[in-house]
């Protein structure tokens, strides 16, 4: 081990196994020294390896992972070597954060929660009661320990999830893709609080991420990763770009930080827009959950076009979600209209409307369920009464736009990685050809090169007189593609650049 | 997240600050095994009449009446079965007090005497005391301080934890299974009568999901636990281990002391099986 590495990485290769489809390598002899007190960004393409690799470090590989998987090489974290120890063991030096904190919550109360690992230690409850308020603290969660976890927005879930891992004090901790879920301003806050408990506490951090621009005043070191290969390890250096260019890798440019910054959308064209019919007009649209104090949604009112995509963009609960379904019928206004082609939709069943627009959920898991990728690809369609022909014809375009053409077409959707899932999900609804599509946070699990080719298959719908809305808070995306931008915030929107060239 | 609602469905944990809230769950366990028991063992309207009265009283001062009465009506279709069966079925053994109804409808003999009518108002009540109980039990309990009472019993902690993760998924399962209906409907699939007889098939559009989503929960939630050490330590410690204050020894005493007390009069005043 080099001096002062913390983690030792030799020859590792690790193969998924196959089930019903061929084995898959995930890494490939992957060779990595991190030192103490580094922050590591792992970065690539989907399914380049940066989960697996986070898996082989925190010992889920090879001691929880799928039977018949082959793992070779040697791993060596904080002086144990991962194949000897259990997960439990390394826990003890190695925190890990996981991408959905939904998913890593495992009771009931933010206290509860902090202190579950400290429990299992066998810590002393005085102790653990002292340690809870020193993470809380730290994170700025102090006001919510004792609220239920499944009150709390995503980004109190994040913290939450980091706390209880900090607070078992680990040398290192290994991050998958902490950012995915959050918007710019919680992304920017998260950031400054790894950055302090980095300085502060010397913590390790290695952090799995797609986008990297923002990170690039916390992190030491960049490996970039590919087809389970390291193409490049070392400081995030000028040259960063074109070494991963070289190796067909695409690095967003930069980060972007904050939440209401409509000055990347200065330069939209000119739509004129304004004296057209809408397909979609919202009229005062009001909405309020059951139980919930505040309305989701708060007299909206907005016009879309065809032709044109629309991104609304806003924080994690700012009601991007609510609007959205409230597009395809499947949540009714309680106050206001919403006029879909000239007609209320408040008489209409969701069947009515699914044919005029289609929804494309954040969870793609939510919809893959056919045993392969043409049955999914056909089923939205076949529901909709479209032709065989039409549809078997349709598809090996679906493929190619969504770069799944290395895909055999009869594997099963649930068998691939999640960037693809995410990519056969947007494509099941595309195919049904509706003259609106909403797509609700469609970039969670996809890396740069797959962002602009999604951004490119909804130009073409919209050249093809289709409309597109996009609810995200990725600016980067919205910036590739956006034809025209809002920005949602408490359930109102705070601004449209449609009206500001109006005003131009 | 998407398509997250903030509605509170079914029977699910209420947060008050009440004293039935403030009671350690070991007492309002014992407490509903004691009433329960006793209300399956006393036929006595009047004893059944005070079990009754014991769980409005703890519902009236627990602060959750809106929602325990809201969720009583999920035993409407049961109370009702159940006294059209007493009422009419059961004249054989019960046929005190003169029939007051005899008739035939299709190859059923129905007849109603003062014995049916009396012995399907006990049911009744027994039902509400022992549901409505267990649903206040439910309402006035966090998950959390329910396993870690449990486990203070000497119910191995894997067990117990389980427990208490299958009663904090059924919120969340009940959430992905409104986002799968959901999803599937904005690609077309009408979920209607039609769809379940005649494209049964179809059905797996929800079904499949829904197994994903639970099998893939677990995987990750296990995954996230041994990351975090569990079962790292052979004796692991319990924060905020619930107590037996006062007060609960108090409501012990007045629940023993009630319940023994209607069962001794049921038992004076009817003999043995009472």
């Amino acid at each position: 081990m080099q001096p002062g590495s913390i983690v030792k990485i030799r020859d590792l290769t690790y193969t998924y196994p196959g089930y019903n489809t061929a084995p898959v390598t995930a890494l490939r002899a992957v060779n990595l020294d991190i030192a103490s007190g580094e922050t590591v960004v792992l970065t690539g393409p989907s399914g380049s390896g940066k989960t697996s690799l986070l898996r082989c470090i925190n010992g889920l590989i090879p001691h929880s992972d799928r039977k018949g998987g082959k793992f070779s090489g040697e791993v060596t974290v904080a002086g144990m070597n991962t194949a000897m120890h259990s997960v439990a063991e390394i826990s003890e030096a190695v925190g890990t954060v996981f991408q959905n904190p939904d998913q890593q919550i495992v009771t009931t109360s933010v206290d509860s929660e902090i202190a579950f690992g400290l429990e299992n230690r066998g810590v002393l409850p005085e102790e653990i009661e002292v340690k809870i308020k020193g993470a809380a603290e730290l994170l700025g969660i102090g006001h919510l320990l004792k609220r239920e976890t499944s009150d709390l927005s995503w980004g109190e879930k994040q913290r939450v999830a980091i706390a209880s891992v900090l607070v078992m004090q680990p040398e290192i901790v290994v991050m998958d893709e902490p950012f995915s879920g959050l918007d710019p301003q919680a992304s920017s806050n998260l950031v400054s609080v790894l950055d302090e408990l980095n300085r502060k506490f010397n913590i390790t951090f290695i952090i799995a991420e797609h986008r990297v621009g923002h990170l690039a005043d916390l992190m030491d070191r960049i490996v970039v990763m590919k087809g389970g290969m390291v193409l490049y390890d070392g400081p995030p250096g000028d040259n960063l770009s074109a070494v991963t260019k070289s190796h067909g890798v695409v690095l967003p440019e930069s980060g972007c930080r904050v939440s209401d910054d409509t000055s990347l959308f200065d330069s939209l064209p000119g739509t004129g827009f304004n004296h057209r019919t809408p397909v979609i007009e919202l009229i005062d649209v009001g909405f309020t959950y059951p139980c919930s104090l505040s309305p989701a949604l708060d007299d909206i009112s907005l016009k879309i076009y065809d032709s044109q995509i629309t991104v609304i963009l806003g924080s994690n609960g700012s009601g991007k979600s609510t609007l959205a379904r409230h597009l395809n019928g499947t949540l009714k206004p309680d106050s206001g209209k919403v006029i879909l082609f000239g007609e209320d939709t408040s008489g209409r069943q969701v069947r009515n409307i699914t044919h005029l627009v289609g929804l494309v959920s954040q969870h793609a898991d939510y919809q893959l369920f056919e045993e392969n990728i043409t049955e999914e690809f056909s089923f939205g369609p076949g529901n909709m009464g479209m032709p065989d022909e039409d549809i078997r014809s349709r598809i090996p375009g679906m493929i190619a736009s969504f770069d799944l053409g290395h895909i055999d077409p009869k594997t099963p959707p649930l068998r691939l990685s999640a960037g693809e899932r995410q990519r056969v999900a947007i494509g099941s609804v595309l195919m049904m050809k509706t003259p609106v599509v909403v797509l609700d946070e469609p970039t969670l699990g996809l890396d740069e090169g797959l962002k602009r080719n999604l951004a490119g298959t909804l130009k073409k719908l919209c050249r093809e007189r289709h409309s597109v809305v996009v609810m995200t808070h990725d600016l980067e995306f919205a910036s590739f593609c956006a034809d025209r931008v809002l920005l949602m915030d408490s359930g109102k929107i705070g601004y449209d650049s449609l009206n500001c060239e109006a005003e131009r | 997240m998407t398509f997250y609602t903030k509605k509170k469905r079914g029977i699910v944990y209420v947060p008050k600050d009440s004293i039935v809230h403030g009671l350690d769950p070991r007492t309002k366990l014992f407490a509903l095994v004691v009433i329960s028991l006793g209300s399956l063992i006393a036929n006595d309207l009047y004893v059944l009449g005070i079990m009754v009265a014991l769980v409005l009283g703890s519902v009236a001062v627990s602060g959750v009446l809106r929602e325990w009465v809201h969720a009583l009506r999920i035993l409407v279709p049961v109370l009702l079965i159940t006294i059209v069966i007493d009422v009419f079925f059961t004249a054989a053994r019960y046929p005190s007090g003169g029939t007051l109804y005899s008739g035939d409808i299709w190859f059923l003999h129905l007849e109603a005497t003062w014995g049916t009518i009396l012995f399907a108002a006990s049911m009744t009540l027994r039902i509400i005391a022992i549901g409505g109980l267990s649903f206040l039990f439910v309402m006035a309990t966090p998950y959390d301080s329910f396993v870690k009472s449990v486990t203070l019993l000497g119910v191995p902690r894997i067990f117990t934890f389980s427990l208490g993760y299958a009663l904090k998924s059924v919120t969340s399962l009940s959430q992905d299974a409104a986002n799968i209906v959901d999803a599937q409907n904005s690609r077309g699939l009408v979920f209607d009568r039609d769809l379940v007889l005649k494209r049964p098939l179809k059905l797996l559009a929800v079904f499949v999901p829904m197994v994903v989503s639970v099998m893939s929960r677990a995987d990750q939630i296990s995954d996230a636990m041994q990351c975090r050490g569990y079962g790292l330590s052979q004796s692991p410690t319990m924060y905020r281990a619930p107590e037996m204050g006062r007060r609960d020894y108090a409501v012990l005493t007045i629940v023993i002391a009630v319940v023994a007390a209607g069962l001794l009069y049921a038992y004076c005043s009817a003999g043995p099986g009472f």
